[in-house]
């Protein structure tokens, strides 16, 4: 029993945050013009492998697991990468699971690129809703991934009826509306046989701890350098109070999401649990900490300029798809009754 | 990273769930201060017989000499098997016997920590004072140095347990001319020394067997009960707080989880004025489906911070995360459990004296103000914030 990073760990957090510091810092979000990532920029993420990493190496991956891949993810959270990176890698995932040999290469290698849709009803049990759909971050993407407790889908973008480009609640990301979805052209993969539900509670609860932590760090940062009465606001306990609220919120959402790693790698009794405890935890840390940061940063809070509002974007989506968080909360009391 | 036990750890867990079967109390606890006394102390004793006492601590000590990872398990399994609170053991256990470890003579170490494990002494805390509550650095209980001697004038409060301790970890003054952290000596009190008078404190809930003040007139304290430096107080203080804040509600983290699936299960079964169970109000299905979740979490978090802790001396200033955390789900747990009442919260129950007990939980072991001033500090490297 040993729930500290391993040096190996270690490196794979550092040469993420490294990269994507360097490459595509959260920085950049308010002065983007063009929504999501360019191809270039797309390049670059598959050349980190981040998108195979998760296979097994006879299958051209890396073979690490979803630990590894939930280090990146949390990464892609602090620096607000688009959700496509994210999907990318479920994408990854469910098209092994589906044993489409092809497609896992080409969203591998970074030639297709995922777009996460919510739908409007339920999936059943039989497979996705044919109802309506909000497609997240759709810009340049070929598929879309969806999935529910029921179980998982992938869709070709032409599967879904009068898409069109909507207002974006982050505009920073193209959404679409559609109509309906083809079901016929639509994979499904059904839960529990897939497992492919975990994965996607802890991948998704990795990238909404990323960007607690992110919120965390720009507040703390802001109470130290924004002086108001001659002082740090920092030295104020209306400040430096919720600024440790956002520290704890880290930390629980932190140690929760590396267990539930953990468990779903070996397939633990207590995978249950801890996946959909973990998606719980982040998503209220994320969405927390956002909020709570906009108040820190004060009218600048308010701004398109200052970062938290990306933050707080994104915390909704994360939290809308998969089913949304009420059902991995519902979850939870059956897994609790479970153990 | 794992979650994997050793062999030896199965083991381990495997044992002591049997042994538990057989020897955890099934009497109800008493709640007078003797009966108290006696209680604990006996259960104290049963486990170090079984060999269960100290996991963590030197063998030398009559500790078992294990890591933090069998510690917790005991802990774990402890609350599984419904094994009794420390209550009147719980200073000499978590944080007055590891402040000795780290700190004491060889002399005060052979002393006081077999009689810890084996139930023979019971210990009190003596930090906070009527005047320096959160501010602990202005405290003004103080001691002259007579010879080979300390003579003590003062007084402690909220001091749990002192009617029926037989030691107390009791911070002063020794440096008259000193200010705030310096000057200050931690000293190993004696309790039944002359001069020494401990009045009951009632609380809330009618509790009057648990706080107590401590009153100190000329109190004479050989010199070598001094714990650390003469005037190195404060360092001390600081590592029996590390312990208190960071590892001495390890049970408590451990016992909530249970706490909380007890509340699913009456939720489930115990109905509403509707006559629908609780259940079924969504508001408190809801509120139960996120506190297992943050349970969860901070058993998780338990985990993690024995992790670093396996690899340092005492724990960090991020215990006060721990704490924070689980003073936070103890009071919603408790909300909860009140909306679960229903009319019977009109009546004085042994649930209802826990439920507003309860409500220290985010000021016993340093209020969840300073705990948030800690976090802001040393966690956040945020400035100084009053």
């Amino acid at each position: 029993m040993d729930l500290h990073p391993t040096p190996e760990h270690d490196e794979i957090v550092e040469s993420a945050a490294a990269y994507l510091a360097s490459e595509l810092p959260a920085a950049r979000a308010p002065k983007l013009t063009e929504p999501s990532l360019t191809g270039g920029e797309w390049a670059g993420l598959a050349a980190m492998g981040w998108f195979s990493m998760g296979l097994p190496e006879a299958d051209g991956g890396l073979g690490l697991g979803v630990v590894e891949s939930a280090l990146v993810a949390r990464e892609f959270g602090r620096q607000l990468v688009p959700p496509q990176a994210v999907a990318t890698m479920l994408a990854v995932q469910l098209a092994w699971r589906l044993g489409d040999r092809e497609l896992t290469e080409a969203l591998a290698a970074g030639a297709q690129r995922a777009a996460l849709a919510a739908p409007v009803r339920e999936a059943g049990p039989a497979g996705p809703s044919a109802h309506g759909y909000r497609l997240v971050d759709t810009h340049r993407a070929d598929v879309a991934i969806g999935w529910s407790h029921g179980g998982a889908f992938l869709a070709p973008m032409d599967a879904f009826a009068s898409r069109v480009v909507a207002p974006s609640l982050d505009a920073a990301l193209e959404v679409c509306v559609a109509d309906g979805l083809d079901r016929a052209q639509a994979r499904w993969s059904a839960e529990p046989a897939s497992s492919f539900l975990p994965q996607a509670q802890v991948l998704t609860a990795a990238v909404l701890v990323g960007g607690a932590e992110a919120c965390r760090d720009l507040s703390a940062e802001y109470a130290k350098t924004r002086h108001q009465f001659s002082r740090p606001i920092g030295s104020f306990q209306a400040i430096a109070h919720p600024c440790a609220d956002m520290a704890v919120a880290c930390e629980a959402a932190l140690s929760c999401l590396l267990y539930a790693a953990v468990c779903v790698r070996d397939g633990a009794p207590e995978r249950d649990l801890y996946s959909a405890s973990a998606r719980s935890v982040a998503y209220h840390a994320a969405y927390g900490n956002a909020a709570a940061s906009m108040q820190v940063h004060g009218g600048y809070g308010q701004t398109y300029e200052y970062l938290p509002h990306f933050y707080l974007k994104r915390a909704m989506i994360y939290g809308l798809v998969g089913g949304g968080v009420e059902a991995d909360e519902a979850a939870v009391l059956q897994a609790a009754s479970l153990t | 990273m794992h979650l994997d036990l050793t062999p030896q750890e199965r083991l381990f867990r495997e044992e002591l769930r049997d042994w538990l079967a057989a020897h955890v109390p099934r009497e109800t606890p008493p709640k007078d201060r003797f009966g108290i006394r006696a209680f604990d102390m006996a259960w104290q004793r049963i486990q170090y017989d079984g060999g269960w006492a100290g996991i963590a601590w030197p063998k030398e000590y009559g500790g078992r000499g294990l890591s933090l990872v069998e510690q917790v398990i005991w802990y774990e399994e402890a609350a599984r098997a419904d094994a009794p609170d420390a209550r009147c053991a719980f200073v000499g256990l978590y944080h007055g016997g590891p402040t000795l470890i780290v700190n004491a003579t060889e002399e005060q170490k052979a002393f006081h920590l077999p009689k810890i494990l084996k139930g023979e002494t019971v210990w009190c805390q003596g930090f906070s004072e009527p005047g320096a509550g959160s501010d602990l650095a202005g405290l003004s209980t103080r001691a002259e140095i007579d010879g080979d001697e300390l003579v003590v004038t003062g007084s402690k409060i909220w001091t749990s347990y002192a009617q029926v301790a037989d030691y107390q970890e009791l911070l002063l003054r020794t440096d008259p001319q000193s200010r705030r952290h310096g000057g200050l000596s931690w000293v190993i009190c004696d309790m039944r020394a002359p001069g020494v008078s401990v009045r009951p404190v009632p609380m809330s809930n009618g509790w009057d067997s648990h706080l107590n003040q401590v009153f100190y007139d000329e109190v004479r304290l050989p010199l070598a009960n001094v714990v650390g430096e003469v005037g190195g107080g404060w360092k001390v203080a600081m590592s029996t707080l590390s312990f208190e804040r960071g590892t001495a509600f390890t049970a408590r983290q451990m016992q909530i989880a249970k706490w909380v699936d007890d509340l699913i299960e009456r939720a489930r079964t115990r109905t509403g004025p509707d006559g629908r169970p609780a259940f079924g109000d969504d508001e408190i299905g809801r509120r139960l489906a996120r506190l297992r979740a943050e349970t969860a979490a901070l058993r998780a978090m338990t985990f993690a911070a024995v992790a670093r802790n396996e690899r340092r001396q005492q724990p960090g200033p991020d215990g006060s995360m721990l704490k924070i955390h689980l003073a936070r789900l103890s009071k919603e747990a408790n909300q909860i459990a009140r909306r679960l009442m229903g009319v019977d919260a009109l009546l004085m129950t042994d649930e209802m004296e826990e439920h507003l007990y309860g409500f220290a939980a985010t000021v016993g072991g340093g209020t969840d103000e300073i705990q948030h001033n800690i976090v802001a500090e040393r966690v956040l490297g945020l400035p100084k914030s009053y």
